[in-house]
């Protein structure tokens, strides 16, 4: 009541005003300031909020995100501007801070647009797609490759690029690792394993002969390793955020997630090109297929979008939203290199991304049929994608389909309907009374409550199914448009959005949009005049190799992110990239033969001096073990190492028993002996372990790894069970047989450091033995002792 | 290991104590961040004290005593349904606290309760994500987190945060995890009883063996490091081994509750034999008492998991069973604090993820109620004896002074010297804030 009696006041004060108003206005006099005033700090040449300017006829009278035109020429009624000068509502209110405008200025407004709002033509300076001078959003080039003082160090074109940029700083680089330091560095990086003695007597013989041939045939035998697909595919599930639960509030577990690990692992041995490998987890679905087989493949890859993250315990009002913000929030980082979430409730305020642009994304994936992986109020798997024949299904599923379908419509009728009232009571909200937004709210919970009886009819329904081959995969949906959600909030729609790609990086459009445009977005984005895709995953690839990206931030392009160290270097390396069919293991080829990834660590102290970070890489940098690589050691160690891939599911129990809430959340594990990538991941229970050794968090993009040096982790190596049954497994195997404790010894160091110990090692080590075997039940437990304490070295944790 | 910070960084984390000469060489040019350092402004209190009490709590049974016992009109038909325990006013303060907590209404002239805080979500993995690290949905550090990572701690021998919890919370391991912030932020976790952390003990418990390896491990490192003299990880990994080892006498003995005298033990409530859910609350006090004294910054005690707990849908009597065991000894840690003088220094929070609702569920039970419930904190430079915001007469909705989350959050980054505003960490893109864009200090309960 209160609020309408201002509102008359309010009314009457500017009918009187209305008045004094000048009869004829004109723009430039009377209109322009009064923008200029009141407006342009948020809708001008700096921001354009709601997608609105006031210092641009067209982008002032079309139409704004809010799904309104700001002014609408002779029609003061419906022009938004006005609506919004006058409101004192909270949300709508113009300016949204600050004092309101004078009941003449307001007038003047009024009068302008009823006489037809004459805002004469002036050419625009500008055109309306954004343009950026940054430098990722320019075309990559092919730079040659530069000349560089020193004919003599380059191995390859990698090397004169950072060569070049090193002379420059005036440092020296360091002299070439010995080749048991390197084949260390080469062996984990590329499998995440250490080099067994005989691989490390081979390589040190060849390189003997002939150092370049030794370097290139130990990786060509590297890469065709299958540990080098579970290495490397650690590395991309870190940036997909991979991970065998939802993490919903009961962290429903996904008994078919590792399909899609195992997909990425076998793509990574397989070399497949870097373009279809994304086009495959985009749109794989989509893509044509000659095989079941191959349809498999290609379906199991769209895992990777399924793979967002769930939210809540309700089928009813489901946060759809986030699962898709969490989608592009993902692409964009670990794919483009940008920020992209930023743009979900206001214009990037960096980076020339906009929420409409945004919201051209987000309408590809409202199109698209997430499966769902059950809930606290839902426990069943609904819409996976059968493994086998279409017909097959349809024919297994006969029986029950009729009650399914029912079912299915109820829900989907009682979720619609809800969806609306939902937005109908936001829609009225702002002008309801205390009392009627409870009522409207009220009714809004009898209905999602019905909707919850619907959703558990379908659940139970669900369990009963014949159990079919299924993956965590996507479908395509009925295509819609999004329409823009003011702040972020699905119940404020604005304006619709078509389909589309960022304008930045050319704003591509859907030219057939019966579909949901997945395919067409892997097109866009794994077009070679993309400027981002190329450079963003050599960047990553660099930063896995080297500890650091040659763009540090690497999935941040965009404004606010670090420049490129090495600017000619990256374009060089995408480049070649493409031009060598985005072929990942190339790519690898090209780094690690280099003489730059062949530097030793070893410190000058003028390059300290005048370059501490290493930026001109005049060393190599030294590499902690990442959490993975510590543990597979150990268990290579102990000779317990199962290096079979988890080629089945986890023994998750059946969908049927399914019982999980957030009081019950799911928490198994199934711990094996296999390699790290195939443990059980879940998202809401992180293991201590993974926490203590800074590993990948299974909800958002990893980036990289950081390596802290914590107590804690000084505690795991000194006390942790597990280290010491394994120290034991590789003490029982030093003790055993007739070799001398110095042959043992030479054993146990040549294992572990591809290297024997010194002289000064030996003599400690071997005295230590002696007063150990005094104390000792036997001598294996003497022997693990000294296993015990070649673990703990920094030369097991950190490689030259 | 990739540059000087980031080094430096991995070397604070392992100790400041060892190796005096180099460190607090590199720690005057480049003081790193689990170093003790300076806040914004004037702090008021110097550690935090979290207790969290799982499940959402009533306020109209606990600290917002509701008496509408039978409805609005008398009858009970409608389901409205008052504080079903009886309460009374502190003595001193008057502030009303149900009869289910009477050690705790006897110090209320030390507390300030906040009646109008606003949940961010009405589930409790959301809520309780929310309370902990302002965002119900995607993940985000936790508040001890950014306050290890804002001011460092005090004592490099335990960790800088760590929460003691009997149980895994809603919402798991993202509850006190440092996400983005580097990882020697994260919460340590504590489990109540005889190995309350991991590792701390020798596998085959031989110390005299531990110590000839450990000797020998410095020798070997030692002989590495020469030719390596340069890299500051490789230093702080070797000094992280002496720090580690005197862990694994100083984390003991902080947790070692037997020193205590028996009066200390007796105003904990350690005689009683309890029972159920909350039975280990008495230890998780004292040593949080013990663990601030020892210069921890961080403390967050969750009294139990994500089932049973305070989430009485069917019953509210099961609040009665909980209150037994945990109200006694949460009240001596105020008393206890405030004894040693180190309760102005010393802020202590207590909080829940939402409130329950007016009407009765099931038998005698509440649902979960977003739009009002009730935290308390005390010390640290609140208010006490003070009663911050009103809600209506059924404890329906708040009609004064109402307080989100966020606001909370910048209050107790405000008690510790630190502007929400400033507090940033850059991300992806953008300076993240444990306040996102929101948050306002109430400064209407400072003292």
């Amino acid at each position: 009541m209160r609020l309408v009696i201002a509102i008359l006041c309010f009314a009457s004060l500017a009918a009187r005003a209305g008045a004094g108003t000048p009869t004829r206005i004109d723009f430039q006099r009377d209109i322009a300031p009064l923008f200029a005033e009141h407006c342009l700090k948020c809708h001008g040449p700096d921001e354009q909020n709601g997608g609105i300017r006031y210092d641009q006829k067209e982008r002032a009278f079309g139409i704004g995100d809010s799904g309104h035109h700001p002014i609408v020429p002779g029609d003061p009624e419906k022009s938004e501007l006005l609506k919004r000068i006058v409101s004192t509502h909270k949300d709508k209110q113009m300016p949204p801070k600050g004092p309101r405008l004078a009941t003449f200025e307001i007038e003047t407004l009024r009068a302008w647009i009823a006489a037809g709002a004459k805002w004469p033509d002036t050419p625009l300076t500008e055109t309306t797609a954004p343009k950026s001078d940054h430098w990722s959003f320019q075309p990559i080039t092919d730079p040659k490759q530069p000349s560089v003082k020193d004919e003599t160090w380059a191995r390859n074109p990698i090397d004169r690029f950072v060569q070049v940029s090193r002379e420059e700083a005036g440092l020296t680089p360091a002299p070439d690792a010995d080749p048991v330091a390197f084949i260390r560095r080469l062996t984990y990086d590329l499998t995440g394993l250490p080099p067994t003695p005989d691989e490390v007597a081979t390589f040190l013989s060849e390189f003997g002969r002939d150092k370049e041939q030794a370097i290139s045939s130990l990786t060509e035998q590297l890469l065709n390793k299958p540990s080098y697909g579970e290495r490397w595919g650690r590395h991309w599930l870190d940036w997909v955020r991979y991970a065998d639960t939802a993490g919903d509030n009961s962290d429903f577990p996904i008994p078919q997630a590792y399909l899609y690990r195992n997909y990425v692992i076998e793509s990574l041995n397989d070399d497949v090109p870097y373009d279809r490998f994304l086009t495959e987890q985009l749109a794989g679905d989509l893509l044509p297929a000659s095989t079941q087989e191959q349809r498999n493949r290609q379906v199991i890859a769209t895992g990777y979008l399924a793979m967002a993250r769930r939210f809540g315990s309700l089928v009813e009002g489901y946060p759809q939203h986030l699962t898709i913000e969490d989608t592009i929030d993902n692409l964009g980082r670990t794919v483009m290199g940008l920020t992209l979430s930023c743009a979900r409730c206001h214009d990037h305020k960096f980076d020339p991304v906009s929420t409409r642009d945004y919201y051209g994304l987000y309408g590809i994936f409202a199109s698209t049929r997430y499966p769902f992986p059950g809930i606290e109020l839902f426990k069943a798997q609904r819409d996976f994608v059968p493994l086998i024949p279409e017909k097959e299904a349809a024919a297994k599923l006969k029986p029950t389909q009729r009650e399914t379908d029912k079912l299915t419509a109820e829900l989907e009728r009682l979720l619609a309907a809800c969806d609306a009232k939902a937005l109908d009571n936001a829609a009225k909200e702002p002008t309801a009374t205390v009392d009627q937004q409870r009522k409207m709210a009220g009714e809004l919970d009898g209905m999602m409550h019905k909707a919850r009886k619907a959703g558990e009819a379908l659940a139970s329904q669900l369990k009963k199914l014949p159990t079919l081959p299924t993956a965590y995969a996507v479908q395509d949906a009925k295509p819609v448009n999004a329409r823009v959600q003011i702040k972020g909030e699905p119940t404020r729609p604005g304006a619709e959005v078509p389909r589309k790609f960022p304008d930045i990086l050319g704003g591509q459009t859907l030219t057939d949009d019966t579909h949901s445009g997945r395919l067409e977005l892997a097109q866009w984005i794994t077009d070679s005049r993309n400027p981002l895709t190329a450079r963003v995953i050599v960047n990553r690839v660099w930063q896995r190799h080297f500890g650091r990206g040659l763009v540090p931030t690497t999935s941040d392009f965009g404004l606010r992110g670090e420049k490129p160290t090495h600017p000619e270097l990256l374009d060089w390396l995408a480049s070649d990239f493409m031009a060598n069919g985005w072929s990942l293991k190339h790519l690898h080829r090209r780094i690690v033969t280099s003489r730059t990834y062949r530097m030793s660590c070893q410190d000058s102290e003028d390059n300290l001096a005048s370059d501490p970070d290493n930026t001109h890489y005049w060393k190599f940098n030294r590499q902690r073990l990442d959490a993975e690589s510590i543990r597979d050691t150990l268990l290579a160690l102990g000779g317990n190492l199962d290096s079979s891939p988890q080629s089945e599911p986890y023994p998750i129990p059946a969908i049927k028993d399914w019982g999980y809430t957030q009081h019950h959340p799911f928490k198994d594990d199934y711990p094996t002996n296999k390699r790290s990538v195939y443990q059980m991941t879940k998202r809401l229970t992180v293991a201590p372990y993974m926490q203590t050794f800074d590993g990948a968090d299974p909800n958002v993009c990893t980036s990289t790894r950081d390596t802290s040096v914590t107590a804690l982790q000084a505690l795991y190596f000194v006390n942790d069970t597990f280290l010491h049954e394994q120290a034991a497994r590789f003490a029982k195997v030093l003790a055993s047989g007739n070799a001398t404790d110095s042959q043992r010894l030479e054993a146990a160091f040549l294992t572990t450091f591809a290297r024997p110990p010194t002289t000064a090692e030996s003599q400690l080590l071997l005295s230590h033995l002696q007063t150990t075997r005094q104390q000792a039940k036997d001598d294996t437990a003497a022997w693990a002792s000294i296993a015990r304490t070649l673990f703990r070295l920094n030369e097991f944790l950190y490689l030259d | 290991m990739l540059n000087r910070r980031t080094a430096l960084r991995s070397m604070i984390s392992s100790s400041s104590l060892l190796m005096p000469g180099v460190l607090s060489e590199l720690l005057a040019a480049d003081a790193g961040p689990l170093s003790a350092h300076r806040s914004h402004t004037r702090a008021k209190a110097k550690r935090v004290i979290m207790i969290y009490a799982t499940g959402g709590v009533s306020h109209i049974d606990t600290f917002d005593p509701k008496p509408l016992s039978k409805g609005r009109d008398g009858t009970g038909s409608d389901k409205f349904m008052g504080n079903v325990f009886g309460s009374q006013p502190n003595a001193r303060c008057g502030t009303e606290v149900s009869d289910i907590f009477p050690h705790l209404r006897d110090v209320m002239d030390e507390v300030c309760v906040i009646r109008s805080m606003r949940a961010s979500h009405f589930d409790h993995s959301e809520a309780t994500l929310g309370m902990h690290t302002g965002s119900p949905t995607f993940a985000r550090p936790s508040m001890g987190s950014w306050v290890s990572y804002g001011l460092g701690t005090f004592n490099q021998n335990l960790p800088s945060f760590v929460v003691i919890a009997p149980f895994l919370p809603y919402g798991g391991t993202q509850v006190y995890a440092s996400d983005f912030l580097p990882a020697i932020h994260q919460g340590t976790r504590v489990i109540p009883g005889d190995n309350p952390l991991a590792n701390l003990r020798s596998p085959d418990g031989s110390k005299v063996l531990q110590n000839q390896e450990l000797d020998l491990l410095a020798k070997l490192n030692q002989q590495h490091l020469s030719s390596r003299a340069h890299d500051t990880a490789l230093a702080a990994r070797v000094k992280s081994f002496e720090t580690a080892f005197q862990m694994q006498q100083a984390a003991p003995e902080a947790f070692d509750i037997n020193s205590e005298p028996e009066s200390i033990r007796r105003l904990y409530g350690l005689d009683r034999k309890l029972k159920g859910p909350g039975a280990d609350f008495g230890w998780q006090c004292l040593v949080a008492r013990r663990l601030a004294e020892r210069g921890v910054r961080f403390i967050e005690l969750i009294d139990t998991g994500s089932r049973p707990n305070w989430d009485s849908h069917g019953e509210m009597n099961e609040h009665a069973e909980l209150a037994h065991n945990v109200d006694q000894p949460t009240a001596a840690l105020i008393t206890d604090l405030k004894q040693r003088g180190m309760l102005d220094d010393t802020l202590v929070v207590w909080a829940t993820e939402f409130g329950r609702t007016p009407t009765r569920e099931g038998k005698n039970g509440r649902g979960h109620h977003r739009d009002c419930f009730s935290v308390w904190m005390a010390g640290g430079g609140i208010k006490p004896g003070h009663v911050h915001g009103v809600t209506d007469d059924i404890g329906k909705y708040t009609v004064e002074d109402q307080v989100e989350v966020h606001d909370l959050h910048a209050t107790i980054l405000h008690q510790l010297g630190m502007d929400h505003e400033k507090l940033t960490f850059r991300h992806a893109g953008r300076d993240f804030r444990l306040t996102d864009v929101h948050g306002r200090v109430v400064s209407e309960i400072l003292a």
